[in-house]
């Protein structure tokens, strides 16, 4: 019995003094584990994410108005500035609105006339962001819908009609949208009028990067990106952003839409989930 | 007001888990979905005050299995490559343990420059081990910007933990 309790006590002071060095190997080895990209800790993941994301609903409700203050706050410095800009925009939506009229008119007239038949089969649901599970090292956010809802991997996120993601994992009552600015979002994409082949790549700050471009592409600031369809995750010709800037190391492209824009999004369903699968520009994260 | 039976053992849970919760409630602040972009940088990092805060005066209640738990949590919570948060939680345990006996009994200005000293490289090796894990330099100024963001922060959430810490701990020491 005295040994018994010896011992006990010569592993309790064991542990004691080596237990940080035991959880720091422990850590290493779910780094290790990590690297393997397991789907079953992903799933974990987002089961838990079931569980945050209530949690956070709830702890959130006395911060909200703290929240809705401080941008208040941060938004009346730029109150000028942001006039200024809203009064040229609105000019130019003027010029874009007749515009898009006319284009609209001779768009039906052309459908009528070849006989186009609408593609069908296109469902949407509208879902508030649950909580926000990125940071430094990645953006993503989980939305509050799930399988029990009708959410698949491979749904598109639409807000005001811009891409801000698509949907990577799906729990019972939550999904993981993977914003288009995460580091492994990769979208084959057109580029301007000439609709040139590239890619737009995450690198978890609010802009994106242009890639794979053709050689000698001519490339200019304000140049329309859209959707290119390829690798079947998105459909063609959907709104991703702008280039905003072009050197000779980067082009970089301003999204339309960014997650502080909004805390509801649209899942949109193009048929698509199914590919998302064999989706070369899935990196496994 | 003398607490006796399940209410004194209730109480007395509830003390000891203070730390724990704390950084546990600061680990979820991070989740909340607010629309602010500057906001987003934060997450994860605020835990680091707390565990700071409470590794020097109470390493009693925030034990290694505790803080390891916390980064489980925060691995699993946030999209971080599995056992980063685990393994820098217990990293700045390692660091701020052993150098408690310097920081003890100091002014409140010296732990707020303390931090900075430890968090600076703490947050660039972790820059660098999740630059390693994803194969691909991930942006520095974010990283540099979210340290100098935590730094300005401390003030305030050691200054709540000192609260919590006067109310309800110090007697027990």
């Amino acid at each position: 019995m005295k040994n018994k309790l010896g011992r006990i006590r010569v592993f309790k002071g064991l542990y004691r003094r080596y237990a940080v060095y035991f959880y720091l190997f422990l850590a290493a080895m779910l780094i290790l584990l990590g690297v393997s990209h397991h789907p079953v800790i992903q799933h974990i993941r987002i089961s838990i994410g079931n569980v945050t994301s209530s949690i956070v609903s709830v702890l959130y409700k006395p911060f909200e108005g703290v929240g809705y203050a401080v941008s208040y706050l941060s938004e009346l410095g730029d109150l000028h500035r942001e006039n200024v800009r809203l009064k040229q925009d609105n000019e130019k939506l003027l010029y874009w609105v007749n515009r898009s009229q006319k284009l609209k008119q001779e768009n039906e007239r052309l459908k009528k006339e070849l006989h186009f038949i609408e593609p069908s089969g296109v469902r949407r649901w509208t879902a508030y962001i649950a909580a926000d599970n990125g940071g430094s090292f990645s953006r993503s956010v989980l939305v509050r819908a799930g399988e029990k809802d009708g959410i698949k991997k491979g749904f598109v996120a639409l807000y005001n009609e811009g891409v801000i993601g698509r949907i990577v994992d799906v729990g019972d009552s939550v999904s993981r949208l993977l914003l288009l600015t995460d580091f492994a979002s990769r979208v084959p994409v057109f580029v301007g009028e000439k609709r040139l082949l590239g890619i737009v790549q995450g690198n978890n700050t609010q802009i994106l990067n242009l890639t794979s471009l053709p050689e000698g592409a001519e490339v200019k600031v304000g140049d329309y990106i859209t959707t290119s369809g390829h690798a079947g995750v998105f459909p063609p010709d959907l709104p991703i952003g702008s280039v905003s800037k072009v050197t000779e190391e980067e082009i970089e492209v301003l999204p339309f839409v960014l997650r502080e824009d909004t805390s509801f999004v649209q899942l949109v369903d193009y048929g698509l989930a199914g590919l998302l699968e064999t989706d070369p520009c899935e990196d496994g994260k | 007001m003398i607490l006796i039976g399940y209410k004194a053992h209730i109480f007395y849970f509830l003390k000891s888990g203070i730390p724990f919760f704390v950084s546990f409630f600061l680990l979820m602040i991070g989740l909340f979905p607010v629309r602010l972009a500057f906001l987003t940088q934060l997450h994860v990092s605020l835990v680091f005050i707390s565990l700071f805060y409470w590794i020097i005066f109470r390493p009693d209640l925030l034990p290694p299995i505790v803080v390891f738990l916390l980064g489980v949590c925060a691995d699993l919570f946030y999209q971080t490559p599995l056992g980063l948060y685990t393994f820098s939680f217990l990293l700045f345990y390692l660091i701020i343990i052993n150098q408690r006996r310097f920081l003890t009994n100091r002014s409140f200005s010296f732990l707020w420059g303390a931090f900075s000293v430890f968090v600076i490289p703490l947050f660039s090796a972790e820059w660098l081990l999740a630059s390693l894990l994803f194969l691909h330099f991930l942006s520095f100024w974010s990283m540099i910007g979210q340290t100098f963001f935590i730094i300005g922060l401390f003030p305030l959430i050691a200054g709540g933990c000192a609260c919590l810490y006067r109310r309800f701990l110090e007697v027990d020491e």
